[in-house]
């Protein structure tokens, strides 16, 4: 089976991210990961090519940063890594890179199920994939918690309100994962140690051709951006008995209105 | 930070630091109260190769160097002694057989290991301890087959091993001469084990009696020649005694990371007590002697990783950061106060941890023996350098 994952490289540190004047992000002092729910995306993808057999790409748009969050993949599991790199595309909204990647899949070719994760840590939008299956016309299960695949179908477990729904989709199709699906495993010394001398094929909109990118093609426009307020910290209940600490506890709640 | 980090390296230690913390830190205050770890307490270790990491690649191995392997122990150290000398004891066992016995032999030891299991090496008895060549076990050749009989004590590992590097006499009336190295499989009939010692300190590393019962191993289970063992132990140990110095080295840096921390945030006087400067010199010292002790033992696993034997090297290394060991760890006791005394509080655990290192794998008394015993021979050759 051949698979393609697409992983997004994420800020460690959201409260480290700055607000430009234009409402962009400047993420340079926040540090780089791996969106966490992507490492159960490419988990899932390495545990259902271990079964039956196939290959794991790993695909990334976004600056020349992304070939670690690449080599982080291979050092899991992941055979080969793409990286699509383009100053062009920068300030991309989800329409602008779902078009680009849906362009990058079409180009590389080939694969019989495209995962991703539900939603990113940062944008969090959870569309990209969507937007993904919807160009490229695939059959699509979103929010996916447990997975059983077969050569042709995967059989996909989703969690509703108040129960579980089971959906087998016909391949190829486009899957996004939740955290529960599985536990990610972790690189061996050598594993990682490989995944050093990996080398990664790269993309740009010069093999792509996508017509409109980047900040111009994106149909949001982001009107105003603020932090949420800082957490105000909490108050200290002292008093010299436990009793007298509980009345003043009391005392507080209900000055509060909470009792 | 004392040392010179490569790229390289510095990935491999924070890929293993945050799995050490995140799933092994959590669990070790229940292990060190129950003084024993759930069976499958090493899985992880084994998936990662954390086991095997200095072992060559084609024996299954990380295939990394001696510096490297120290760095990443320093970090498994700083989490938990007896965690980390599970898995020393196990590549040194191997790297035992590796240095000694054929490739063969080294394949054999290796498969049992590589693919998720524990070695140990089995050397000391009740009656001999720092007298090694005392010891009495015995392997007697019966046609393709030797015959062990004896009860090892101490062995770390013993009671959760696929496999032990044991020593014993082939030849019962000769001393040093007469002892030999035999890779004996776990499962072999007659090999069975005491109970689990219930120590003071390093409760997460299993320790205990090992007994031979007529155990059967085939011939080809003896590792160099006869007579060869006891040199086979000693090269082991100088060998070992560095690493078990790097894990002292990741217990001094956690007790040293704790007082700070602690002293940062304990108020008395009506200001931190790192504002204090008696408070001060007693963490000034820990930071030196934790150093003092990193750089030390970076050296002599640079000498191991040149191909030198470091007879005097790994003992000077083993006595002093052993010795700075109970120091550091007692000051961070004393940092916390009364708070350091308690189990509540990490310290106290490290003080006991501390204390074993200064015994095992040979006292202090026994590596000034050595060291002494070196330069005895060195300046008859050498006559001072002048
Ligand atoms: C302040 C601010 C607000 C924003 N608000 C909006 C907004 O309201 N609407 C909007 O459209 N955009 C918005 N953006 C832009 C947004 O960050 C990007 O559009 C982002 O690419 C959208 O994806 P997401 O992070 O929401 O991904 P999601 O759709 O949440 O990601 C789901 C999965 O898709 C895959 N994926 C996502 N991005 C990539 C990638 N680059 N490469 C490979 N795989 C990927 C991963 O598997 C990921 O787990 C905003 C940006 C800023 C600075
Ligand atoms: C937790 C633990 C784990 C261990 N793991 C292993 C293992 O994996 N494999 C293994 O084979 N062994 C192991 N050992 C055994 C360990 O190596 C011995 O305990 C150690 O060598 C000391 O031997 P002993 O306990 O018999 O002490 P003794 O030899 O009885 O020593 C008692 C005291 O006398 C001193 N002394 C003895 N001889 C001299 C001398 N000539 N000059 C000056 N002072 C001397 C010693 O320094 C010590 O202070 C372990 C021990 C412990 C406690």
């Amino acid at each position: 089976m051949k698979i393609l994952v697409l992983v997004k490289q994420v800020p460690t540190d959201l409260g480290a991210v700055k607000l430009n004047e234009d409402h962009t992000l400047d993420r340079t002092a926040a540090g780089v990961q791996l969106n966490p729910v992507d490492k159960n995306a490419l988990e899932a993808a390495v545990q259902l090519t271990e079964q039956l057999g196939g290959e794991v790409t790993v695909l990334s748009m976004g600056p020349a940063t992304v070939k670690a969050t690449l080599k982080e993949c291979v050092a899991v599991g992941a055979h080969r890594g793409v990286a699509i790199t383009d100053e062009a595309f920068a300030g991309s909204d989800a329409w602008a890179t779902a078009r680009v990647l849906a362009a990058a899949v079409r180009h590389l070719g080939g694969f019989d199920l495209v995962l991703a994760g539900k939603q990113s840590f940062d944008g969090g939008t959870g569309e990209v994939p969507v937007m993904v299956a919807e160009l490229l016309d695939l059959p699509q299960v979103t929010g996916v918690t447990a997975l059983e695949g077969a050569a042709d179908a995967l059989v996909c477990t989703q969690v509703l309100d108040g129960g579980q729904a089971k959906v087998q989709v016909a391949l190829p199709a486009v899957v996004t994962v939740d955290e529960y699906v599985n536990t990610p495993r972790y690189p061996s010394v050598k594993s990682k140690l490989a995944a050093n001398k990996a080398s990664f094929d790269q993309l740009t909109n010069a093999e792509l051709a996508v017509p409109e990118v980047g900040l111009a093609a994106s149909g949001t426009t982001i009107l105003s951006a603020t932090r949420p307020p800082a957490r105000q910290p909490g108050a200290r209940v002292e008093g010299d008995t436990p009793a007298q600490v509980a009345e003043n506890l009391v005392a507080a709640l209900v000055a509060a209105h909470v009792l | 930070m004392a040392l010179i980090y490569t790229e390289e390296q510095t990935e491999l230690i924070e890929m293993v630091r945050e799995f050490v913390w995140k799933e092994i830190a959590p669990k070790i205050p229940e292990c060190d109260r129950a003084g024993e770890c759930p069976p499958d307490f090493f899985d992880s270790a084994f998936e990662m190769g954390l086991h095997m990491l200095e072992i060559p690649e084609e024996f299954g191995g990380g295939g990394l160097d001696f510096v490297t392997t120290a760095m990443v122990f320093e970090e498994l150290g700083r989490v938990d002694g007896g965690y980390a000398q599970t898995l020393v004891s196990t590549f040194v066992a191997l790297r035992n057989v590796i240095l000694a016995g054929t490739p063969e032999q080294a394949k054999m030891f290796a498969d049992l290991v590589a693919p998720g299991g524990l070695g140990a090496f089995v050397l000391t008895e009740a009656n001999s301890g720092s007298d090694a060549a005392s010891l009495r076990t015995t392997a007697i050749r019966d046609g393709d087959e030797y015959v062990l009989n004896g009860t090892k004590t101490w062995i770390t590992n013993g009671g959760i091993s696929k496999v032990y590097a044991v020593l014993a006499k082939t030849d019962p009336a000769a001393g040093t001469k007469g002892i030999s190295c035999f890779i004996v499989e776990a499962d072999r009939p007659g090999v069975s084990w005491g109970t689990h010692e219930d120590k003071m300190g390093l409760r997460t590393s299993n320790t205990c009696d090992v007994v031979f019962k007529d155990v059967r191993v085939p011939a080809d289970h003896l590792v160099g020649a006869e007579g060869e063992g006891f040199s086979i132990a000693m090269r082991g140990l100088n060998f070992s005694r560095a690493f078990m110095a790097t894990i002292c080295v990741g217990i001094m840096q956690r007790a040293l990371d704790e007082a700070v921390v602690y002293a940062k945030t304990r108020q008395q006087f009506g200001q931190p007590i790192i504002k204090f400067q008696l408070v001060q010199k007693l963490l000034a010292d820990m930071a030196a002697q934790t150093e003092a002790a990193r750089c030390l033992v970076h050296n002599t696993m640079r000498l191991m990783d040149a191909g030198h034997s470091v007879v005097k090297e790994g003992s000077i290394t083993k006595m002093l950061v052993t010795d700075m060991l109970q120091d550091v760890t007692s000051k961070a006791v004393q940092v916390f106060g009364g708070n350091g005394y308690v189990k509540e509080y990490p310290v106290e655990k490290l003080m006991r941890d501390a204390k074993i290192y200064q015994i095992m794998e040979g006292t202090n008394e026994i590596q000034a023996l050595v060291i002494g015993r070196a330069l005895d021979k060195e300046y008859e050759t050498s006559g001072g350098g002048r």
